[in-house]
Formats: C-alpha cells, structure tokens, sequence
C-alpha cells in the first residue's frame, strides 16, 4: 500500500471514528427506558483492525477513543484503556480472525464486547463509582453485536477497508507481484 | 538475516513500551476523574462545547429528519388526539373561568397587603440538542452556555415543570442533568401535606422521595414541588405528583415530559448572581466577615 494511501485511510478513519461518536448523541427520547444506542466505535475500531491494522495506528485509537469517553460521558480513561487493549488483542490475532471466516470473527467480537463492558462494571466498582445496569449492558451489547456485520459490509464495501488491498497482485504468469 | 531479526524484535519491544505508556496514561486518568472530578468534568464540558457544535452540519438534518419521520408516526393516531383535545379543552374551559377569578381575586389581596412580588427571576430558552450517548449519564446538551447566562446548578422547566438543573456550563453549550439521574438530589415540598424531602434520581423514571419527616402523611396523588431550600433552586416550581412504587417506596411521577423534550427554560435570578465558577460548589457560600478581621490584633501578644 502506498504511502499516501495510507495517509488517506488513516484520514477516514479519523472522520468515520467522529462519526461514530456523534452519532449516538442524536435522539429524540431523553427519558430512562429509550432504546440505548450501540457501541459503534467500539465496532468500527475492531472491524477495521481486523481487515486492515496499519492504517488504523495504537495512537489514533487511543486519542479518539478519549474522544468517545469525553463526549459520551463514559468514565474518563476508563473506556479508553479498555479499548485499546481489546483492539490490541484483535490486533495480533487479525490474521486467526480473518482466516476463520466471519462468522467466528462476529463471534469473537460479541464475546469480546461482553467481557469489555463487564470488566469495566467490575473496575468501576472497585473505584467506587456508578455502575452500568446489566439490563443496559445486555442491550448495548445485543444491538452493537447486530449493528457489527454491518458495520464490517460498510468498511469493506464502501469505504474499501480491505486486507492487503494493492499489495498482494498476481499477474499472469501467477506469480505474486 | 540476524540484523533483521533484532530490528523486529526491538521494534516489537518499542511496540509494547508505547502500549504500556498508554495503559498508564489511561489509568492515570481514570484515577484523576475519580479524585479531582470537577476539574476532569471542566474539561470534558470545554471539549464537548468545541466537538459537539463542529458536528452540527451532521446532527441538525439528522435530527430533523429523524423529528419528521417521527411526526408522521404521530399522524396515524391525529383522529383519536384531536377528540381528546378537544374534551381537555372542554374541561379548561371551566378552569379557565376559575383561574381568572382567582388571579382577580389574589390581585385584590396582593393590593389590600402592599404586597411586592419579586421581578427578577429572568429564564433563558434553549433548545435540547443532543443526548448523553449512553448509560452512563442521564442528561443532555443545551445550546445555550456562558454566553447566554448559564451557570452551574440553575433549574431547567419544560413547559409542564422540572426537568433538571445545569450541571456544567461552556462557552456556547450546557450540561442538563436530567432529575432521573443518580447524581440528581433536589430539595422539595409537599405542600398538602407539609413535609419536605429530597428528591433522588435512581436511574429509573420515577426517581425516590426520600428524607421525608413523616412519610405516613404523605399520600399518593399529592403535588410535589420545589422548596427552595439551599437557594439554589427557586420555590413552588412544579416537580410532579406522589406515586408508590412497586417496592412499596415513596417515588414522585414527573410533569416533565422527557420522550419529547425539545425547547427548554433556563430560570436564572437576575438580581442575584450566584457567583459560581463552572464546575464550582452549588449552593451558598458564606460571605467574608469582616469583623472578625477587625477585631484580630495586628500582631500576635508576645507570651
């Protein structure tokens, strides 16, 4: 992949990672029992990873990712940290995830996204801090598990996240180019 | 061959040298969040009040767009909303005549006691723009702030009643703190039956009454509103009604109607300004004595 390739990928990665974070702030419904939005950050971190980790560096993860916890009103650092280390463990495992197939991937990330919310209860309740309902966890996790796939379609159909794209060509002869 | 391996591997070594640096930083910033909380809360308000209105391009035709679909939703059930409006309108009809005598009626007294009304309570309006984004937090962000004479710990109405109070201010946004949240303690009254209490968000939609002197007086059905205690919060502003839950606790059903929040009132008292700094203490703060400084002699008696 090129150099400015690159550069462009980490630029929309920047713009759709915003997106992400704005996008849960739109409702109309501000009382107790409205539908909780998904994780989309959190779902676009790992699906980009997975498909394409170079364009989608440790630092543009962390800074936007103390974004989302500022303007989500998510515990400071909290959400962060736990990020990261998510997105670090799908990062060295990319290779596994893709190879398995989808499917496996989508069910890795659930499993992924549970345990993430649920360390954070435990972390939170150890600061001493307000928990998150486990009602609230099970559907933020039920609707970012659902909202994944299609957030893996967008990176890949439209936005063209894809592994090794223009690096791997082969050419006639069937040599690797 | 060997050269390359020890570029991987001290590339691999800078790799988890930086990802253990950030770890920290994060720690160290989850740690600063649960001690100086103000502070970090000060911060996260500057910043949403330099993201969220950069966003707007997105936000404000998404949200309308979303406010149309939604009034379109409505229009399936307009047959059945204009009879019942126009029974309530049958029934306001009466009250009207009954509110207008009165308000005569209290003129008269009003000019018969010399009675002064206080003037200076002055609102600002907003508009609701955007939700907290999750669980975390039950509030919302008004585009009204600093600018427009906001300031920590004033009341939010709705067009019904209460709705919440500020809870941090920027340049050009606020924080509302919905009264449903758990951080949210308002000190009521209950007039009918004389008792005050505190009203305590607890994350569901009817937030508990709790510290009232005799909760065995208090009935269901009675009105709750604001007392006034602290002076943070002016008086008699209607907060709801007394409900039981199914816990058998004392919880207040709110006037506010918050599935379809959207312009808001700011009430703010123009004669006395609170003096707070964003994020600071709510509530009164002591003045300065002078008389105890005067009377301290200048230098300490020599034993």
């Amino acid at each position: 992949m090129s150099g400015w390739r690159i550069a462009f990928n980490r630029t929309i990665f920047v713009i759709t990672a915003a997106l992400c974070i704005t996008i849960p702030l739109i409702t109309l419904d501000y009382s107790v029992d409205r539908v909780l939005p998904p994780d989309l950050f959190y779902a676009l971190c790992v699906s980009w990873i997975i498909r394409q980790d170079k364009t989608a560096d440790m630092p543009l993860v962390i800074i936007m990712a103390l974004l989302a916890d500022f303007v989500l009103m998510r515990p400071v650092g909290l959400g962060a940290l736990l990020i990261l280390v998510t997105t670090e463990i799908a990062r060295n495992n990319a290779r596994v995830l893709r190879d398995q197939g989808f499917i496996l991937e989508w069910l890795a990330v659930s499993i992924g996204f549970g345990l993430m919310m649920l360390v954070q209860n435990l972390l939170l309740t150890f600061a001493f801090a307000n928990r998150v309902a486990l009602s609230d966890i099970g559907q933020i996790s039920l609707s970012t598990i659902l909202c994944y796939p299609f957030m893996s379609a967008f990176l890949y159909y439209v936005l063209r996240i894809r592994h090794g794209a223009g690096r791997l060509r082969i050419n006639r002869l069937g040599r690797v180019a | 061959m060997a050269g390359e391996n020890s570029t991987a591997s001290s590339w691999k070594f800078l790799r988890r040298l930086v990802l253990g640096l950030f770890v920290a930083l994060c720690l160290a910033l989850f740690l600063l969040w649960r001690i100086d909380n103000p502070r970090v809360e000060r911060f996260r308000m500057a910043l949403i009040d330099r993201f969220v209105p950069s966003m707007g391009w997105m936000l404000t035709p998404v949200t309308s767009v979303t406010r149309m679909l939604d009034d379109y939703r409505s229009y399936d059930q307009i047959y059945q909303q204009n009879l019942e409006l126009r029974r309530e309108l049958q029934r306001m009809e009466v009250w009207r005549e009954a509110a207008s005598q009165l308000e005569q009626k209290n003129a008269e007294l009003r000019a018969l006691n010399n009675l002064r009304l206080n003037p200076s309570l002055a609102y600002v309006a907003g508009e609701l723009m955007a939700d907290s984004g999750g669980p975390y937090s039950q509030s919302g962000l008004l585009n009204i702030g600093l600018i427009d004479g906001v300031a920590d710990g004033q009341a939010v109405v709705d067009g019904n009643g209460l709705i919440g109070r500020v809870a941090g201010v920027g340049e050009n946004t606020s924080r509302l703190l919905f009264l449903t949240d758990t951080s949210s303690q308002v000190p009521v009254h209950i007039p009918n039956a004389r008792q005050h209490g505190i009203l305590t968000g607890d994350n569901s939609e009817n937030p508990l009454l709790q510290f009232a002197s005799d909760p065995d007086e208090v009935a269901t059905g009675m009105r709750v509103v604001t007392s006034g205690d602290g002076g943070v919060f002016p008086s008699d502003i209607l907060v709801g009604e007394v409900v039981r839950g199914v816990d058998g606790r004392l919880r207040v059903l709110l006037v506010a109607d918050y599935r379809n929040a959207e312009f808001l009132r700011v009430l703010r008292d123009a004669s006395d300004d609170m003096g707070i700094e964003p994020g600071g203490v709510v509530g009164d703060i002591p003045p300065p004595l002078p008389e105890l400084d005067a009377t301290l002699p200048a230098e300490a008696p020599v034993q």
